[in-house]
């Protein structure tokens, strides 16, 4: 074992060692950033008014929509890969207070104006059926 | 073998076609023998590249020119051997190996001082990994979700360039003398 590391070292110049430490680096600079980016890109959130899709909304883009349904608008918000319902209509106000979704799987539901919010699985059922 | 140096008599030549068939021949076994083994980690075009070696070696040995011809007949005819010739992974290999081995024969020439024949070997793993994914974005899937392998692929590349790097190393050691070209 020994003299494998040193059969080892003997074959590596120094700039053999910068290039490594370079490469290193390099790619673990770059792994959290796109680890964050990972999570919310190739994601979305399809909004649902009575069944029918009425927007596809990228998780990885922060905006605001407002969709309108039979009780009145219903004000989506996405934000750092999260989605959450910021106004709609309705007594008990339970999709507001399902706060954030970010999962897939997970889904807001607005029953007093008809409106889903659904990030949609690539687990479980879904995935071996596909 | 006699040692022999750079000249124009025929046996030399003879040799040195020789001796590129046998290299040739046996980067296409690699090359195949390689892709029967399932991947080592589960991201898609990676592997060891063994094959990599004998392009590395070709070039000290026989010039920067028949390596690279060396990679690219390879990948063809290993392709062409283990059945795959049409699918989108031959292509990728192809355009993988090309670039790996015009960044190997530039650093051999440029590059050498600094870096050893491990760091170009890591190199021309990188480019070939890169490449690879670059060719499969622009080709088959745009996927943005693509590009998060990339720091992926450099820390891949930065493996299996050292271990082909230290095997190259190891054999040219070797048979560097034997063959009269240290």
């Amino acid at each position: 074992m020994r003299e494998l590391v040193r059969t080892v070292r003997r074959y590596l110049t120094w700039g053999d060692y910068m290039l490594i430490a370079l490469v290193l680096l390099g790619a673990s600079a770059t792994i959290p950033l796109l680890h964050k980016n990972a999570e919310a890109s190739g994601r979305w959130a399809i909004v649902r008014v009575d069944g029918q899709i009425v927007h596809q909304l990228p998780l990885a883009k922060d905006q605001e929509v407002t969709v309108i349904g039979p009780a009145g608008e219903t004000v989506i918000q996405v934000q750092g890969g999260r989605v959450r319902v910021l106004r709609s209509p309705g007594a008990q106000e339970i999709c507001m207070r399902q706060g954030w979704i970010h999962k897939p799987g997970q889904a807001l539901i607005c029953l007093p104006n008809r409106v889903t919010i659904e990030i949609p699985g690539d687990s479980g059922i879904d995935a071996i059926s596909r | 073998m006699t040692p022999y140096t750079r000249s124009t008599l025929p046996e030399v030549w003879l040799l040195k076609r020789i001796l590129f068939a046998a290299l040739l021949a046996l980067g296409i076994v690699l090359y195949v023998l390689e892709g029967f083994f399932p991947p080592l980690v589960p991201v898609p075009g990676a592997k060891l590249g063994l094959s990599n070696i004998l392009v590395l070696f070709t070039m000290l040995f026989l010039g920067s020119g028949a390596g690279i011809f060396l990679a690219v007949a390879r990948s063809i005819l290993g392709s062409f051997i283990a059945g795959t010739l049409l699918a989108p992974g031959a292509l990728l290999g192809l355009a993988g190996g090309l670039v790996s081995a015009l960044v190997v024969a530039f650093s051999l020439k440029r590059l050498r001082p600094p870096l050893g024949l491990v760091g170009i070997s890591i190199l021309g793993a990188i480019a070939h990994n890169i490449t690879q994914l670059a060719v499969a974005y622009m080709l088959f899937v745009q996927i943005q979700g693509l590009l998060y392998y990339l720091p992926i692929l450099f820390v891949l590349g930065l493996i299996s360039g050292l271990i082909t790097g230290l095997i190259a190393v190891y054999l040219f050691e070797r048979l560097g003398p034997e063959l009269g070209l240290s």
